[in-house]
């Protein structure tokens, strides 16, 4: 299991302006709605769907730069981009891979908070 | 769907539409960091275009909606209100889709990165100053279109007056040059305003300029304008007062005073309807309608070769006369008595009545100063009396001793010597010779006279 955090709320941090709710909220809400994403980016490629693909790698992106997951920030856009333009879609499932891993040790991190 | 916050007076709602929840929540808690603002969230472009009739102050709109696209729903937006300010929020630079945008009349395109919420604070931070600026210019329009409601603000009931009504119906249907003429006080600059503010151009400039008020050598530059490096202190070009007045009404006063030369040029350019800023080449059309004013009988100045003729014909247009206030029958007393009932008003203050001696003085006085001097006598009367009615003590004449003012003492002709003789006595500090070069008379005369306590 990484030991580093995936994660750098410092961005989420400066917006609440020191409200620490504010925080909590913004990280639950990343803990609820990003699973639904990832499946709908999942069910995509599976399905050959890049419409969906794409709409879902794009809804992803700010909460994914919020959240400071550096790791992911080439990754969500690459998704988009292939999907987009149909393209290099062999390197879709690997893509797909790093992301889904990478959130998972992030969900579980920061349920560890 | 939709959600709102708590709703504030004097808030300024902004619509959030943003299908992702996440950024949205981040947009709403970044904008209320103001407690001036109150933020109304939508999720896709359909409720947002249901809720449009309740008039946000401005709206961020994410470009890539699940149901429609930003462009549609920009579109929509500027068909209902085209004054609502749009913040368009995209999730990718597309410099050819920001440039569309933006000419459709999307306020600013931001692209969601790490600086997003920032340039989203100062947009809204702008399009609230710039909206709040619109109304208090708006309200200021109203304010001065009511000032200048002719019917309220030029009061009189005189034949003369009643005249002088007519002519400013004919002034505001149309579209003629005018020129005003009367006597200093008479109220030439409230007419012109009336005119230009119960006109068809009423939300276009109004811009007065007294020839006097202006050095020689710098009216045409002030009327025209210049171009940087013209003269000595042109460090940046400056636009004249005719391109300031736009579409609006440029009003001219005192014309009478204006040297010859200068009248060559206004001349040129009020036949030409363009000019040239001093300095420069190009030429600049204008569109303002032009009001002139003077106290002088500018046909005699014709004659005396002081104005020219052509420019004469060009400003006389639909000539005003005003009538003195001396020849306004009972006008004099509706007048003083809209002034105290408006100094009170200003100033907070009970209602005050005019004595019968009080409006006896005021009627048998002749005003050399016009209504400018009938309100500040009014005004001072208001001041001096300590009960609720303005008595005859109260009413201060302070004519600068116009002929008018000492014929209406009907004194004697040799009354009337001594009084001339004292004045000019006190004038050039007892210098007897001087005084009676000055007014042509005998040194022994006035010696005479004071050996005698005449003078």
């Amino acid at each position: 299991m990484t030991k580093a955090k995936l994660y750098d709320l410092q961005q989420l941090i400066e917006i609440a302006a020191g409200n620490q709710d504010f925080v909590d909220k913004m990280v639950n809400m990343f803990l609820e709605m990003t699973p639904a994403l990832v499946s709908r980016i999942e069910a995509g490629i599976q399905l050959q769907d890049w419409d969906e693909v794409k709409s879902a790698a794009h809804k992803m992106k700010p909460s994914l730069d919020m959240m400071g997951i550096d790791s992911l920030h080439d990754v969500i856009r690459s998704i988009e981009e292939n999907a987009k333009l149909v393209e290099r879609l062999e390197d879709m499932p690997e893509l797909y891979f790093t992301l889904s891993d990478t959130l998972d040790v992030v969900y579980q991190q920061l349920k560890a908070l | 769907m939709y959600s709102k916050t708590t709703t504030m007076s004097n808030s300024f709602n902004v619509f959030v539409v943003e299908d992702d929840e996440f950024y949205g929540e981040i947009l709403e808690y970044h904008l209320t960091l103001n407690p001036d603002i109150t933020v109304t969230k939508f999720t896709n472009g359909k409720d947002f275009l249901d809720n449009l009739d309740k008039n946000p102050g401005a709206v961020t709109l994410d470009y890539s909606l699940p149901d429609i696209s930003g462009e549609e729903v920009l579109k929509k937006i500027k068909e209902y209100n085209v004054d609502i300010p749009v913040v368009i929020i995209s999730g990718q630079e597309d410099i050819k889709t920001a440039i569309s945008l933006l000419k459709e009349g999307a306020y600013d395109y931001i692209v969601k990165d790490s600086d997003t919420k920032d340039r989203i604070w100062n947009a809204i931070k702008n399009i609230r100053e710039k909206v709040e600026l619109k109304a208090e210019i708006s309200e200021l329009k109203q304010q001065v279109k009511k000032k200048y409601d002719f019917s309220a603000n030029i009061i009189g009931n005189s034949p003369a007056m009643k005249k002088v009504f007519a002519m400013i119906e004919k002034a505001i249907s149309s579209n003629i040059t005018i020129s005003i003429t009367g006597e200093t006080g008479t109220g030439k600059e409230v007419v012109a305003k009336s005119i230009h503010y119960n006109s068809n151009r009423a939300k276009k400039p109004f811009i007065a300029v007294n020839i006097t008020a202006i050095p020689r050598e710098l009216i045409e530059s002030e009327l025209f304008g210049h171009e940087k490096g013209a003269f000595t202190g042109a460090v940046a070009r400056r636009i004249g007062k005719f391109e300031e007045a736009g579409d609006g009404t440029i009003f001219l006063d005192e014309i009478g005073e204006m040297d010859i030369n200068m009248q060559s040029k206004l001349l040129r350019v009020l036949q030409e309807r363009e000019l040239t800023r001093v300095g420069g080449s190009g030429l600049v059309k204008i569109n303002c309608r032009i009001i002139s004013a003077t106290h002088k009988d500018l046909s005699e100045e014709v004659r005396k070769g002081n104005f020219r003729e052509d420019l004469y014909y060009r400003l006389i247009g639909l000539p005003i006369m005003l009538p003195p206030l001396r020849e306004r029958a009972n006008d004099v007393l509706v007048l003083a008595k809209f002034f105290v009932d408006e100094y009170c008003q200003e100033n907070d203050m009970k209602k005050l009545k005019l004595s019968t001696k009080a409006q006896n003085k005021i009627f048998k006085y002749p005003f050399p100063g016009n209504i400018r001097e009938l309100k500040a006598i009014a005004e001072l009367s208001c001041v001096m009396t300590d009960s609720s009615t303005i008595e005859e003590e109260h009413i201060t004449f302070n004519s600068t001793g116009s002929i008018d003012t000492l014929l209406q003492n009907e004194m004697s002709l040799e009354e009337y010597k001594s009084r001339i003789i004292k004045h000019y006595l006190d004038k050039y500090n007892n210098d007897v010779l001087n005084v009676s070069k000055k007014l042509g008379i005998g040194k022994s005369t006035i010696y005479r006279m004071l050996q005698e306590r005449l003078v």
